[in-house]
């Protein structure tokens, strides 16, 4: 018994279980392998984001910079005097131009720079309240425009000329010249890398630039001595023929030989040409200033223009592309961002405080964070449809305004009968404010009253396939033309929301009683109608869709922050006596707001790049007026450089570049303001 | 058998336990506690980990609320009434009965604001009177010299010690009659522990103190009765079942040299525990 246990023990002694000096130094190096394997795979993929982030702004960058081509209508040297610029001509001077240079009458240009009355108004205004604020000629001062539009040509002109005068300093005078005279246009652009590394070209790719041409003519001339010489030869074969076709067989095949030869080279020097014409375009096309010169002689070319420019971000659309600006677009974002922040922060933080602090772990609490968790991985587009249902759809009065008294009213059958009256004399008859049907009468039979009031009802409703939202006038003509049930067609441009004019209807309204100047007051009738479509696609409806979209990213980072709050912090609070809610708002809270700022400022950057549901929900891509409240129509950043890459034309590429990099800006300032808040937070406590 | 004071009439209780059990959802944590706290002294719970002291603790001030299982049985009268009864509301009972806890927390606030803050959610915010308050309430856990200069000083950048007399300033400030602490010196150094233990002879004197601790020199030095716990054992359909009982109460000299019970001595004595 004694000596088992001696063995017993003498063999744990004997026995390692731990490795041996030299297992553990290879044991070891395997163990630091693996560190220097994650290192690795950490470096590699460090490499490969800079290696993004690089290409991403190369570019970016190369786009929204980059060489032009201007070619002016009227050159600005045209318009002075030799030896002078714009640059130094006197306000009466710049004037003196825009009177008799300018395409449009001294009146368009007061209206469009001066004035501060709509367009409707002008006419009607006093010269006084047409300037706004600004300041009226003595003489001006107790007329109404139509007044002035009454007088006299010479007369007329002095007295626009005196209020532009007084209202417009020379370097606004010089941008009107710039817009309404010299007219430049952009003909060809190039990338920044093109500025840089091909602008001109190199002496010897001048030289050979130089040369080709001679050389195509010489071998040009080649080609042609070698054809005259197979001509020779080949009377030579014809002679032979003649003589005998037999006798001389060695003979021809010989010169047919040599005329084979000829044609090889012919065809060797054909290629020849047509390297040296691939080899001129290649040049041309890398040498800015050979294409300028070849292909736009009358442009002006600038190396170094930027597509980001005062103008580019302080004017409204345009569909060409070097007028076009982002003002409604960066406005629109911000807005939308505004409303983003003041929807999700105070319902986001407030459902985390809930389900973190008060909810009991109840099976409805339980399902509640289950499905908010659920919710932050539902891909956007479905919250566009989701945004699209409630709040354009259902919640139609609220987004647009309406129950508040601003926008347009709903079409009620009452309107709509009215509307209807106010075009054609029919009695239609309602009940319990519900159209009917109509009084016999010479017009309208009873089923076309009864499309026409039907196409202004489907209005109530804005539909999926109607993204848009308002109703184009080609949609209105035909919907008309449809209830009326008329033959023939109706060919208005969709993108043009200009006013239709009679060559774009083809209409036989020989089988109706109604007449053409009906038809089209329905139709306009119509279109007026559809704005309140358009209506519930506001800047707020889109906010409160990306906010739901955000909500739940919110909710959970919020939740997170709130769980990191230690518990004594809290036990400290109660300790002290303070209430539940006490112990949230004066203690937890604060102790939560960097994490939760963290995870906000996340959330919100994808809501600025956000463009799917704003899609589905309806941002206008071409909009020419500065979003004035939650209720106006709206287009985003994203949504506008959407709609210029998928422009064929290429200059829209180049702005679209430019866009990017001011949205790129304006996240990246979001973000620094909310770092900097959440630091100053964070060192306070 | 238990060893408890007979309760004397003559004599004035802040606080008196009476036939407390805790319960955590279907566990009996702690059984039948019997109690009486004497006004102005210092009670010191000692006893092996797991025995129920810091719950007993908990329950005086209604802390183990804040458990969603925890449940109490029996009666904690304070000014003749109890605590547990319906119409008493936790958060008065909290702000009369004060708690120090065995981590220092103080808030990620200023000195100023974390001692400020009692006052400030019972609606007192002069400045003026919160002033004075912050200034009494550091001059009360010693601490005033330290501070007076730097108040708007993160309260998270003072040392250990410093900040558990922050936190027992914070707890003054609002004027308690009863002062728990749980294990208050047990994550400070001999020198820290020291200062808490002179602080509650000197400047805390005339409050009514409890405290648990595992320091029993800590017990014999700063208390004036002690409460011995300890854990009891049984086997339950194969199972082990594990509660705490209190095994004697006595004036803190007396429990020392003189214990009533065998497990006392063995405990004192370092046998166990």
């Amino acid at each position: 018994m004694v000596d088992n246990q001696m063995t017993n023990m003498k063999k744990r002694d004997t026995v390692h279980y731990m490795p041996s000096e030299s297992e553990f130094q290879q044991g070891l190096k395997r163990r630091r392998l693996y560190g220097r394997m994650g290192e690795a795979l950490y470096y590699f993929s460090i490499f490969i984001a800079i290696l993004a982030l690089v290409t991403l702004f190369y570019t970016v960058i190369n786009q929204a910079f980059g060489a032009i081509a201007v070619v002016n209508e009227v050159p600005p040297a045209s318009l002075v005097a030799e030896g002078q610029t714009l640059d130094d001509l006197s306000a009466e001077a710049l004037l003196d131009i825009i009177r008799t240079e300018s395409g449009r009458p001294l009146q368009i240009i007061v209206l469009d720079y001066v004035s501060s009355v709509p367009r409707e108004n002008f006419a009607q205004a006093t010269v006084t309240e047409m300037v706004g604020g600004g300041t009226v000629p003595d003489e001006l001062a107790d007329l109404i425009v139509n007044d002035i539009r009454q007088m006299e040509d010479e007369a007329r002109d002095d007295a626009f000329i005196s209020i532009l005068l007084a209202n417009l300093d020379e370097t606004e005078l010089r941008r009107i010249i710039d817009r309404e005279i010299v007219k430049p246009q952009i003909v060809e652009a190039w990338k920044l890398s093109d500025a840089v590394l091909n602008w001109a070209a190199t002496p010897r790719e001048q030289q050979r630039l130089d040369e080709i041409p001679q050389l195509v003519i010489d071998f040009e001339a080649q080609i042609t001595t070698l054809e005259a010489q197979i001509a020779d030869l080949e009377t030579q074969v014809s002679d032979l023929r003649e003589q005998g076709a037999d006798e001389n067989r060695a003979e021809i095949t010989e010169v047919n030989s040599q005329i084979s030869a000829l044609r090889n080279d012919i065809e060797a020097l054909n290629d020849d040409i047509e390297a040296l014409e691939g080899e001129e375009i290649t040049l041309v096309n890398n040498n800015i200033l050979v294409d300028v010169e070849r292909n736009f002689s009358d442009a002006e070319v600038i190396r170094y223009h930027s597509w980001i420019n005062d103008e580019f971000l302080t004017v409204p659309m345009s569909s060409t592309p070097a007028d076009a600006g982002i003002r409604t677009a960066i406005l629109g974002s911000v807005y939308m961002i505004m409303i983003v922040i003041l929807v999700t922060l105070p319902i986001g933080v407030g459902t985390a405080i809930y389900l973190e602090e008060y909810a009991n772990s109840s099976w409805l609490n339980r399902m509640i964070e289950t499905n908010v968790r659920n919710l932050a991985g539902v891909p956007s587009i479905i919250y566009g449809l989701l945004g699209l249902s409630i709040f354009v759809r259902a919640l139609a009065p609220l987004m647009s305004g309406v129950v508040f008294g601003v926008g347009a009213e709903a079409p009620t059958d009452a309107r709509i009968i009215d509307a209807l009256a106010d075009v054609i004399s029919v009695n239609f008859v309602l009940e319990d404010e519900r159209y009917v049907g109509i009084e016999e009468n010479d017009l309208l039979t009873s089923e076309q009253a009864r499309e026409l009031v039907n196409t202004f009802r489907r209005l109530r409703t804005p539909g999926i396939n109607n993204l848009y939202g308002e109703v184009p006038p080609e949609r209105a003509a035909n919907a008309i033309r449809q209830a009326l049930d008329l033959s023939g067609s109706v060919d208005i441009p969709v993108d043009r929301p200009s006013d239709i004019t009679e060559n774009m209807i083809d209409l036989d309204f020989s089988q109706s009683n109604i007449t053409y100047e009906q038809y089209l007051d329905l139709t306009t009738t119509l279109v007026q109608f559809g704005s309140f479509t358009v209506r519930s696609r506001t800047l707020l409806a889109a906010a409160l869709t990306l906010s739901l979209l955000i909500l739940p990213i919110v909710i959970i980072n919020s939740q997170e922050a709130l769980r990191a709050v230690p518990y004594a912090y809290r036990e400290a609070s109660y300790g002290l006596g303070a209430t539940q809610w006490q112990t949230i708002w004066r203690t937890v809270l604060p102790a939560a707001v960097p994490g939760i700022m963290t995870g906000t400022i996340l959330a919100i950057s994808r809501a600025i790049g956000e463009t799917a549901p704003l899609i589905v929900v309806g941002a206008s891509t071409f909009i020419l007026t500065d979003p004035s409240g939650p209720f106006s129509q709206f287009t985003v950043l994203p949504i506008q450089i959407f709609n210029w890459t998928a422009r064929p034309q290429g200059q829209f590429q180049f702005i679209a570049a430019a866009a990017i990099l001011v949205l790129l800006t304006l996240v990246i300032m979001l973000n620094a303001i909310a770092i900097i808040l959440r630091n100053r937070y964070s060192i306070r406590n | 058998m238990v060893y408890v004071p007979e309760i004397d009439e003559s004599k004035d209780y802040a606080v008196r336990l009476e036939e407390l059990n805790v319960y955590y959802g279907s566990y009996h944590a702690v059984k039948d506690i019997t109690i009486p706290i004497e006004r102005g002294k210092i009670t010191a719970f000692i006893g092996p980990s797991g025995c129920g002291k810091s719950t007993v603790l908990r329950t005086i001030n209604r802390m183990n609320d804040l458990i969603p299982s925890a449940r109490v049985d029996g009666r904690v009268m304070y000014r003749g009434q109890n605590l547990y009864a319906d119409s008493i509301d936790p958060v008065e009972v909290r702000r009369r009965i004060g708690m120090v806890f065995q981590k220092p927390n103080p808030f990620p606030k200023s000195i100023y604001d974390n001692v400020a803050y009692g006052a400030r959610l019972l609606g007192v915010n002069k400045k003026d009177i919160l002033d004075e308050v912050v200034e009494k309430s550091l001059r009360g856990a010693a601490l005033w010299d330290e501070v007076k200069n730097d108040l708007s000083k993160s309260g998270m950048a003072l040392s250990g010690g410093q900040q558990q007399r922050l936190c027992i300033a914070r707890t003054i400030a609002v004027e308690p009659d009863v002062i728990l602490m749980d294990e208050p010196a047990s994550a400070l150094d001999p020198i820290a522990t020291q200062r808490i233990e002179q602080l509650m002879r000197e400047e805390l004197a005339g409050y009514t103190i409890i405290i648990v601790t595992h320091n029993m020199q800590q017990a014999q030095r700063a208390s004036d009765y002690t409460c011995f716990y300890n854990i009891r054992k049984q086997e339950e359909s194969g199972k082990e079942i594990r509660w705490g009982e209190l095994v004697e109460m006595r004036p803190t000299e007396e429990l020392f040299n003189n214990p009533n019970s065998e497990e006392t001595m063995d405990y004192i004595s370092g046998r166990f525990g």
